[in-house]
């Protein structure tokens, strides 16, 4: 039976399954859980989950910051979810922040659309210092809607080690030379 | 065969004892006796492979003989197919499921990459479109989660809106 096959066996066999099997094969047993999350995982799941998985001191400076909703101090997740992942696209974490609605930031005025990209990038700045200390990343994708200048990602010495492993970054015109330049040493540091 | 005109042969032996002599390039399909092979160098010494029972050696053996002239595959890329099986690999692959795990657990010891990718997609394909409870059902695994846990599993997970 694959339950009697160890983990790095029954990893093997998943890998040819599609997320979709995959989110359903979560509730066959503990096993089987362990094994999915570990493939589901390379890419954000679940933006609340990745609140939860957050640091304690990243936790009290979203909580310090009136403006974000959320169970921060609910129990710890079941699994180190944010370890598996590979794939990072900021955009996806702006797309999630928005509709999960955890911001009550109403947008009527320039002053107010300010506050919320300021929010949005402290959000997203703790997440990828959060990724920075507990991944390697393979893609990352620079893209979102937001002004995303004051967005620093490898500005911290742990960056490094997150980068040992990439391979793949997208840049757009509306991101900051300075970053591209920033990771373009990493580039070649990392000879990719 | 274009190779060395004299080929050693290899003496490999399984669980129970029992000896098998292949030649080299076919031992050397797995990458556990390549190295070791290599470290140890010209020896009439039969290697023990304690992991391995008999018959699944000889399932095996008859995979890397088939497989001998196959280029080395390249490095894992991440496409993931399971519709990509011959015919003859499907055949070698009609066993019953513990043959299967067996299979799987020695390809994956005695590091044979085309073997392990092989066995495994055959079981990715068994698994394939089930349910969790079928999935239960057919491989006889217990549900050891608590009604909590499994309900925070789910919320963990839940599939983000808009995907």
């Amino acid at each position: 039976m694959p339950c009697d096959l160890p983990v790095d066996c029954l990893k093997e066999i998943f890998e040819y399954l599609k997320d979709k099997d995959l989110h359903l094969y979560l509730q066959v047993n503990q096993l089987w859980y362990a094994t999915s999350v570990r493939i589901l995982w390379r890419k954000i799941q679940n933006f609340n989950t990745l609140l939860i998985c957050l640091p304690n001191n990243s936790k009290t400076i979203l909580s310090e910051n009136g403006d974000i909703i959320s169970d921060l101090t609910s129990k710890p997740s079941l699994f180190y979810y944010t370890t598996f992942i590979k794939s990072l696209q900021i955009d996806d974490i702006c797309n999630s922040i928005k509709r999960s609605n955890k911001l009550h930031l109403p947008i009527n005025n320039l002053e107010s659309f300010e506050k919320y990209q300021q929010t949005m990038v402290i959000i997203i700045q703790e997440i990828s210092y959060m990724l920075m200390n507990q991944t390697s990343l393979k893609h990352l994708d620079f893209y979102t809607g937001i002004n995303n200048r004051n967005i620093l990602f490898i500005n911290y010495p742990e960056g490094e080690d997150c980068l040992r492993d990439f391979s793949e970054l997208k840049c757009y015109s509306n991101t900051s030379p300075e970053f591209c330049i920033n990771y373009l040493e990493f580039v070649t540091i990392y000879d990719l | 065969m274009t190779g060395a005109p004299e080929q050693r042969n290899v003496k490999l032996t399984s669980s129970e004892g029992t000896e098998f002599k292949v030649e080299r390039d076919v031992a050397e399909k797995s990458v556990l006796l390549k190295n070791m092979l290599e470290d140890v160098g010209e020896s009439d010494m039969a290697i023990p492979l304690p992991n391995v029972t008999g018959p699944i050696l000889q399932k095996v053996i008859e995979y890397c003989i088939h497989h001998r002239d196959d280029p080395v595959p390249a490095h894992d890329d991440d496409t993931k197919k399971t519709d990509d099986i011959d015919d003859w690999d499907a055949e070698f692959c009609k066993v019953d499921q513990g043959t299967l795990y067996e299979l799987i657990l020695a390809s994956n010891y005695l590091d044979i990459k085309p073997l392990l990718d092989l066995t495994c997609k055959t079981v990715a394909n068994m698994i394939k479109g089930k349910s969790p409870e079928e999935i239960r059902k057919t491989f006889n695994i217990a549900n050891d989660f608590t009604p909590e846990e499994e309900e925070q599993v789910r919320r963990e997970n839940e599939w983000c809106e808009g995907r």
